[in-house]
């Protein structure tokens, strides 16, 4: 077994520092160091963006899209250049692009200001509360002590099983925002052993991070509950094309799929996207993993606050897994979000809870960046602007009888896939594009299924910005990676994933009578 | 609902009906002009059979309109008002018993005050409705309402029927023709009584020239002001 104390480039850090988050605030914007190409970035992100944002704004306003539809495209674009050069605080960029939309008659300042009220934020807030409740009461701590003395003496097996936890959660808990809160603290605690803090995120926190957001968006992907947009898509190919798809169909298609993307992302992600120096490829804990397993020892039994704990988020996480039956129970349906604050209550309830307030680190600059952004996303969708995109890339490609069925296929399935870089809502996404796909089909004289469903088995793979979907935008806030750190995994995915598609569709699917 | 009730009566009145008719397609072309005035193209098709005459809806209460030019097949067109909605009384020239296009061309006088409308940010709100106050149901309707050159819309504030979440097919479109930007609103198996309706809001096709200047200087100013992140460190 290679022990910790063979690396001698970080110094080792007693695990009561590393393990206490409360030096580790994420309510605290800690000072980061920047590399030369970061500071280079920062320099000409504003300029860039400007530019940007110029070029879109004050050329004609193209056919077929409206004049706030132009603002909001060329609000998000300098928005997007100023998340990923870093020019000013991603905070401060999301704020000014709030007064952006409003100054420059893109979207009503109620509808702007309202997004901070939306489920996403809440949610963002209940996770943080709960998350404050697990590591408090260790549980996360106790948590993450054993999956690093089981898997965690080294770094890939610790990230592999992280991937393995996400696959076993994902049928049993549709929603992915409910996986993110459940694994966000051990996230954390893991990463803090490997020397990975919001002050100083280092490459494996980014990694284990983004796997983790890969892994809750894509493995939904597996399953044909996995979302409500999955459900939606096959209730337009039943009813436009007439053809059944059934859970197992869709199980057996894309389940093999999305293993082998995520096997391929756990290999390379580390290896060519976010590469690990040799002293973060292991715990960095004075006394190795003996010091680690001395400290689980050391926990004993479950204290009283730890069982308290327990049970607080078991009631939360019981809620989450039973949302098909609560109405049969309750008589109505939970939503994840208020089974969320159900907990939060709980958790800050004088005498019955865990927590004070005080005790809560809820980082309020992120939650301003996610509602600042969801705004803009959300925007480019109510006015159409998302849309009119999406149509001018169909309409770019002349589609007909004549081409090749893997050419279409492959463009078909390539823009539902990066359509997600445009639309916050994966639900008005496939509304959009699946009947849109459907009728291609038709009018090219193809089985509809052919293309409909493989750009169906995209919808959750919703990657590429922090803002796609509300995992990625939960994940964020721990500040441990940047927006360009997102955008590069998750475009490398999506490669990845479509060129999967694309073999797939010649092997598997058509095994499976899916592709001809 | 009472007014409906008793239009509907009046339209049933003025109108030779055979119950049978329907309007196939009926598209009515609205251009708003610079001077305010609208010029309207209507465009419907149907089987005349035994009718002889047919009334149309005319949404332009109190506006004043002037027929400008109609269909060889049209015999004469009167306007008529009754109970205060104005019809377009069309007599036809002869029997048909296939389908056969029919159109007439229309201007409302004075039909949006520039002026008086304007909002913020230079916006304008327009609505406009149809309500079907003929005696025959119509099976597919569709509405252009065209902008005067250099007028681009904003974004449309409401319609009927509603765009629902859930339906993929759009209850409008944005697009344009010789440099004029129009919406097309649609709707199918519009019943006696029925409508469409559509409020937007639409503003000249101009940015400011000194916003361009201001963001140049911004841009040129955190160059220099922030210099020291790339500076070199000795």
């Amino acid at each position: 077994m290679e022990q910790v104390n063979t690396i001698a480039i970080n110094p080792k850090q007693k695990i009561d520092d590393l393990l206490d988050l409360d030096k580790h605030k994420l309510s605290v914007i800690p000072e980061k160091k920047s590399t030369p190409l970061e500071r280079w970035m920062k320099y000409l992100g504003l300029p860039v963006g400007i530019l940007v944002f110029s070029l879109i704004y004050f050329m004609p306003t193209p056919e077929g899209l409206t004049a706030s539809g132009q603002s909001i495209i060329a609000c998000f674009s300098f928005a997007l250049v100023l998340w990923i050069s870093e020019s000013l605080p991603t905070h401060v960029t999301s704020l000014l692009l709030m007064i952006m939309l409003v100054f420059l008659d893109g979207w009503e300042m109620s509808n702007v200001l309202g997004v901070l009220g939306y489920d996403v934020i809440w949610l963002n807030v209940m996770a943080f509360i709960l998350s404050s409740l697990l590591v408090k009461t260790q549980i996360a701590k106790r948590i993450a002590l054993n999956l690093i003395v089981k898997f965690g003496h080294k770094s890939m097996p610790m990230l592999l099983a992280f991937v393995i936890l996400q696959l076993s959660l994902a049928p049993l808990i549709p929603a992915t925002a409910a996986r993110t809160v459940i694994t966000l603290p051990i996230m954390l605690i893991v990463a803090a052993i490997y020397g990975s803090t919001n002050e100083d995120p280092n490459g494996f926190g980014k990694n284990l991070l983004l796997q983790n957001l890969m892994g809750i968006n894509i493995f939904s992907s597996g399953f044909l509950t996995g979302s409500t947009a999955n459900i939606i898509a096959v209730s337009f190919i039943m009813s436009m094309a007439d053809t059944k798809v059934y859970y197992t169909d869709w199980m057996f298609a894309n389940l093999p799929v999305v293993i082998i993307l995520m096997l391929i992302m756990w290999f390379l992600g580390p290896k060519l996207l976010i590469r690990m120096k040799p002293e973060e490829k292991v715990p960095v804990i004075e006394g190795g993993i003996d010091s680690l397993k001395n400290q689980l020892k050391k926990m004993g039994k479950m204290t009283k606050l730890e069982k308290k704990g327990a049970l607080i988020f078991g009631i939360v996480v019981l809620l989450w897994i039973t949302d098909r039956f609560h109405t049969m129970i309750f008589g109505f349906e939970i939503d994840p979000v208020m089974a969320a604050i159900v907990g939060g209550v709980i958790t800050l309830l004088p005498k019955v809870g865990v927590l004070k307030w005080n005790e809560a680190d809820i980082p309020w600059h992120l939650m301003l960046f996610s509602a600042g952004a969801y705004a803009g996303g959300l925007a480019l969708n109510d006015s159409g602007a998302a849309k009119w995109v999406i149509e001018r890339v169909f309409s770019l490609i002349h589609f007909d009888k004549n081409l090749n069925f893997w050419y279409i296929y492959i463009i078909v399935v390539g823009i539902m896939l990066f359509s997600h870089l445009v639309f916050t809502s994966k639900t008005m996404r496939t509304i959009i594009l699946i009947p849109f796909i459907i009728t291609l089909a038709k009018e090219l004289g193809l089985n509809p299924l052919w293309l409909a469903l493989p750009a169906a088995f995209t919808i959750d793979w919703v990657v590429g910005l922090p803002i796609s979907a509300k995992p990625n935008v939960i994940l964020f806030t721990t500040g441990q990676y940047s927006v360009l750190d997102n955008i590069k995994y998750g475009l490398f995915v999506s490669f990845i994933g479509l060129l999967l598609l694309i073999i797939a569709g010649m092997t598997w699917f058509r095994f499976l009578g899916i592709t001809p | 609902m009472r007014i409906f009730k008793i239009l509907f009566v009046v339209a049933i009145f003025i109108t030779n009906i055979n119950s049978q008719t329907i309007i196939n397609r009926y598209s009515e072309k609205l251009m708003l002009e610079n001077d305010g005035n609208l010029k309207l193209d209507i465009t419907f098709n149907l089987k005349s059979d035994s009718m002889h005459t047919l009334s149309l809806p005319l949404n332009f209460n109190n506006k004043d309109v002037k027929i400008l030019n109609y269909d060889s097949t049209i015999q004469d067109i009167k306007l008529e008002k009754n109970d205060g909605v104005k019809f377009i009384v069309i007599y036809f020239k002869g029997f048909s018993d296939s389908l056969i296009d029919y159109n007439l061309k229309l201007e409302v006088k004075n039909y949006f005050d520039f002026e008086k409308n304007k909002t913020d940010f230079g916006n304008y709100i327009l609505s406009y409705k149809f309500v079907n106050f003929s005696s025959l149901k119509i099976r597919k309707i569709e509405s252009y309402i065209f902008l005067p050159e250099k007028y681009v819309f904003t974004s449309v504030l409401e319609t009927l029927p509603k765009q629902k979440s859930n339906n993929p097919e759009d209850i409008y479109v944005f697009s344009r023709e010789n440099s004029r930007n129009y919406i097309k609103l649609k709707n199918t198996d519009l019943g006696i009584g029925d409508g469409i309706f559509i409020k937007f809001k639409f503003k000249m096709e101009e940015k400011s020239k000194i916003f361009l200047v201001i963001l140049v200087f911004i841009a040129v100013g955190y160059m220099i002001f922030f210099r020291d992140l790339v500076k070199q460190k000795k």
